[in-house]
């Protein structure tokens, strides 16, 4: 497992969605973070290539066509991937008591 | 071939042979499924293409890195021209790939993508303590301009890390003249009532009281 080196405001928002579960859909990730495929796929690469997280393949027999892709912090990972989580959150500034848009991709649904 | 399927073959092509397979598959998966989630096909083709064209930068300098200490080394002067050649011809495909993929991309849709897709207020979020239990269990958002659901929110989804599709809410919405104009309407859908509303402009965005 490889140094991450900086990490940004979405890495830690990209590992924060990895510690949820055992294994996250990349594209539930995606929706998570709230952040654009373009910025959160290259996070993911980065983090698979840096040896962080294992990719895997959707074991749904049920759905056909392509498999989904989930990936999995590994278990070394884990406790330094919350240290940067807690680190961005320690940064980040109060949050608003007033409602905000959700500033995800899409449209109205 | 569609326009979707242009570029995801250029991303193919990009991204590095030993990652290929998977990517497409990963990519095509994506694509079918994302716009459940709101998440655009345009959008998805664009963070492929970022991913793969990164990839290959990666891929591309690597190479460069170990052919370069064979060359310094004295080994072949033949294999550092060969690399050269290799750069070249990458570089030159890699932006002739971009420039054919540009223009294909749907650029209004992309900017479409960025519309409100939901909100986020006291309704829907989750205690420090994790517990939710004084908390609506399901709501929707109504735009009062347009009468329809523009978000929905289901707490045992959310526990469960899934996202409510409007579609997984059973709701009918029975307009009411007592709502206010150009504004959205949270409403508890257990009960019926309006919980939080707040005014929004035309294109959904909250309009927030000056501090």
């Amino acid at each position: 497992m490889e140094n991450l080196g900086r990490v940004t405001p979405a890495t830690a928002m990209v590992l924060e969605a990895l510690l949820s579960a055992e294994r996250v859909w990349g594209l539930q990730i995606v929706k998570d973070v709230g952040k654009k495929p373009g910025t959160v796929y290259p996070i993911l690469d980065r983090l698979e290539s840096a040896g962080w997280i294992v990719g895997e393949w959707d074991s749904a027999e049920d759905r056909k066509g392509p498999r989904r892709r989930y990936y999995r912090l590994i278990s070394e990972a884990r406790p330094l991937a919350q240290d940067y989580v807690n680190v961005q959150r320690a940064k980040a500034p109060a949050s608003s008591s007033h409602p905000r848009p959700a500033m995800r991709e899409g449209r109205w649904a | 071939m569609s326009r979707a399927e242009a570029v995801l073959m250029v991303c193919v092509a990009l991204t590095p042979e030993r990652l290929r397979s998977v990517r497409e598959e990963q990519w095509r998966a994506d694509l079918r499924d994302g716009p459940s989630l709101g998440i655009s096909r345009s959008s998805l083709l664009v963070g492929a293409l970022c991913s793969s064209t990164i990839a290959r930068f990666h891929e591309s300098v690597h190479r460069g890195s170990q052919m370069l200490s064979h060359f310094t080394r004295g080994k072949n002067m033949k294999l550092a021209l060969s690399m050269l050649g290799v750069a070249v011809v990458a570089i030159g495909g890699t932006a002739v790939g971009l420039n054919a993929a540009q223009p294909k991309t749907d650029y209004a849709a992309v900017a479409e993508s960025k519309i409100v897709a939901g909100y986020e207020g006291w309704w829907n979020s989750t205690p420090a303590d994790g517990s939710g239990k004084d908390l609506p269990k399901e709501t929707v958002a109504v735009n009062t301009t347009t009468g329809k659901i523009v978000d929905a929110f289901n707490r045992a989804k959310n526990d469960a890390h899934q996202v409510t599709s409007i579609s997984d809410v059973h709701f009918d919405v029975v307009p009411d003249p007592t709502w206010p104009a150009k504004a959205v309407v949270i409403i508890d859908t257990a009960t019926g009532k309006v919980i939080e509303s707040f005014p929004v402009d035309e294109k959904g965005r909250p309009i927030l009281p000056r501090p």
